[in-house]
């Protein structure tokens, strides 16, 4: 092994901090034919020897280390903490990795209630604003939606059918129906009212309606084309005011045949128990 | 194997500390020193479980018994004796407000050392802003250190002999004060303090070969300064 190399192994070698057999066996191998190393050795050890003589501490005396654990317990007096806090007998209960996760565990958990809690609210919304914006457009009732049984509805088909062709053969039209109210679904009804009643009535539950109110406007149908409610507006009585309710409940449908015999007129009516009829 | 169970039960207890010491770099330790170490290891927790539960004498007790290493740590570290006072003060302090944090398988000893560098790091570096805003330059070129009068000295021995002594100690603490704060620390406490390279390690939070190099780095530089001290004629070898 060469001085140059050497020299970086000796400060280490020294002191005896040198880790590595062939390290060690290779430098003092080479000391004992190089000189100038082992002069260097030697100057090692004299700045060791220095520096522990002159970094020997001196006696400082009894009454320095008394005024230090004065100072300090006095300290710890004022700061109130000579007794450790009540809590810190039970630290050792706690474990900081556990006491993180469960911190971590609720606030997810929290996050996810409160997303729970605000799409449901807001599902709720909607369905209240769609409920509104049918009964504003509607005007009268609060339905939601109209379905006809199917019984019914090919009954329908069969008297449009027929109204059709009594239509063609008249060779007019009359009133704003006409044959050109193709476009105009009242054109293609019959002349006829009809209600729903508790047998016919579609088995349907919707927001606004009761099943109890299902058979709330009976009318018979009647082909004269008048409509057999003393009071229209008894008919639409089944509504709650347009006010439509979170409640499931069943709906009325009336249909009134007014004097022209194209225009007939459709309340899909919610009936509750706690509907009164208008005077 | 030979033996009753139980001593087969020693024999391999005893294996399993060896082997635990090998781990740690400690099997060049003598045994009756390491038996020292683990009877010291459990009477310090001892102390400091009563300590945590609010005995004052416990803890006035922890002091008494290391605050002579704690001050010459920090006399070396910093190099005067006002600042290892207040050094020492605040390595108490520290030391019962994190209380709760000692394991008792840790080492007190190796705990105590690692504030007393932290400390003494903190305390160098507010005294180096200070003196950099007075001076205007590093204080750790001046030292801060003073000179140690303190050294028995004989009545027969020469007074020049004993004024060189003095020269060459307070240059080498000087030296000392020039090494970067890491270097010096791992010089203390290996060097000084006596503790093996594993222990430096353990104490400064860093890994043996970082303390090899550091300590390497620290001897080779009081080396240099040494000779220098020698040639402008600072004093002979001791």
């Amino acid at each position: 092994m060469k001085c140059t190399r050497v020299e970086k192994f000796l400060p280490l070698h020294v002191a005896g901090d040198l880790t590595g057999r062939r390290a060690r066996r290779a430098v003092t191998k080479h000391l004992t034919t190089c000189a100038a190393c082992r002069h260097a050795v030697d100057e090692y050890d004299a700045s060791r020897k220095l520096l522990r003589a002159a970094a020997l501490p001196p006696d400082f005396g009894g009454a320095f280390y008394e005024e230090i654990r004065n100072n300090v317990l006095a300290q710890i007096k004022r700061d109130r903490t000579l007794a450790p806090p009540p809590f810190a007998r039970f630290s050792s209960l706690f474990n900081v990795r556990l006491a993180y996760a469960a911190s971590l565990g609720l606030i997810i958990f929290a996050a996810a209630l409160s997303f729970y809690s605000y799409t449901r609210r807001t599902d709720e919304e909607a369905t209240r604003q769609k409920m509104i914006v049918n009964a504003n457009g509607q005007s009268s009732a609060t339905p939601v939606a109209t379905v006809t049984p199917p019984a019914v509805a090919q009954q329908e088909r069969k008297d449009w059918q027929t109204s059709q062709a009594s239509i063609g053969r008249a060779g007019g039209t009359t009133g704003e129906g006409g044959g050109r109210g193709a476009k105009s679904p009242l054109r293609k009804r019959p002349a006829r009212i009809e209600s729903l009643r508790s047998g016919a009535q579609p088995n349907l539950m919707l927001a606004g309606h009761t099943p109890s109110n299902a058979g709330r406007n009976p009318r018979a149908p009647n082909s004269a084309g008048t409509s057999q409610a003393t009071n229209p507006r008894e008919l639409a009585t089944g509504s709650n005011g347009g006010t439509a309710t979170t409640e499931l409940t069943e709906i009325s449908r009336i249909e009134i045949q007014t004097s022209d015999p194209n225009i007939r007129i459709i309340w899909l009516a919610p009936g509750t128990d706690s509907a009164q009829p208008l005077k | 194997m030979c033996g009753t169970i139980e001593e087969r039960s020693d024999m391999a207890t005893e294996t399993a500390h060896l082997m635990a010491m090998m781990m740690a770099g400690d099997l060049n330790t003598p045994l009756a020193e390491r038996q020292q170490q683990a009877e010291s290891r459990e009477h310090f927790a001892l102390l400091v479980a009563r300590a945590r539960a609010g005995d004052a004498t416990a803890f006035e007790r922890i002091m008494l018994e290391t605050e002579r290493k704690v001050v010459s740590t920090a006399w070396r570290m910093l190099g005067n004796r006002e600042d290892a006072r207040d050094a020492t003060q605040e390595v108490y302090l520290r030391v019962y407000k994190y209380l709760d944090r000692f394991k008792p398988e840790q080492d007190f000893q190796g705990w105590l050392y690692r504030i007393t560098i932290n400390v003494c790091r903190d305390a160098a570096r507010k005294r180096r802003d200070a003196d950099a805003k007075c001076n205007g330059e590093f204080a750790s070129t001046q030292g801060g250190y003073e000179h140690n009068p303190a050294e028995s000295v004989s009545p027969e021995a020469d007074a020049e002999e004993n004024a060189l002594r003095a020269q060459q100690r307070s240059l080498m603490m000087r030296a000392l004060a020039t090494l970067p704060e890491k270097e010096r620390a791992a010089l203390v406490l290996r060097e000084l303090e006596g503790l093996t390279t594993e222990e430096v390690a353990r104490v400064l939070g860093s890994r043996p070969v970082t303390v090899r190099s550091q300590i390497s780095s620290a001897r080779a530089k009081l080396k240099i300064y040494c000779e220098r001290l020698l040639r402008t004629g600072g004093g002979r070898p001791a």
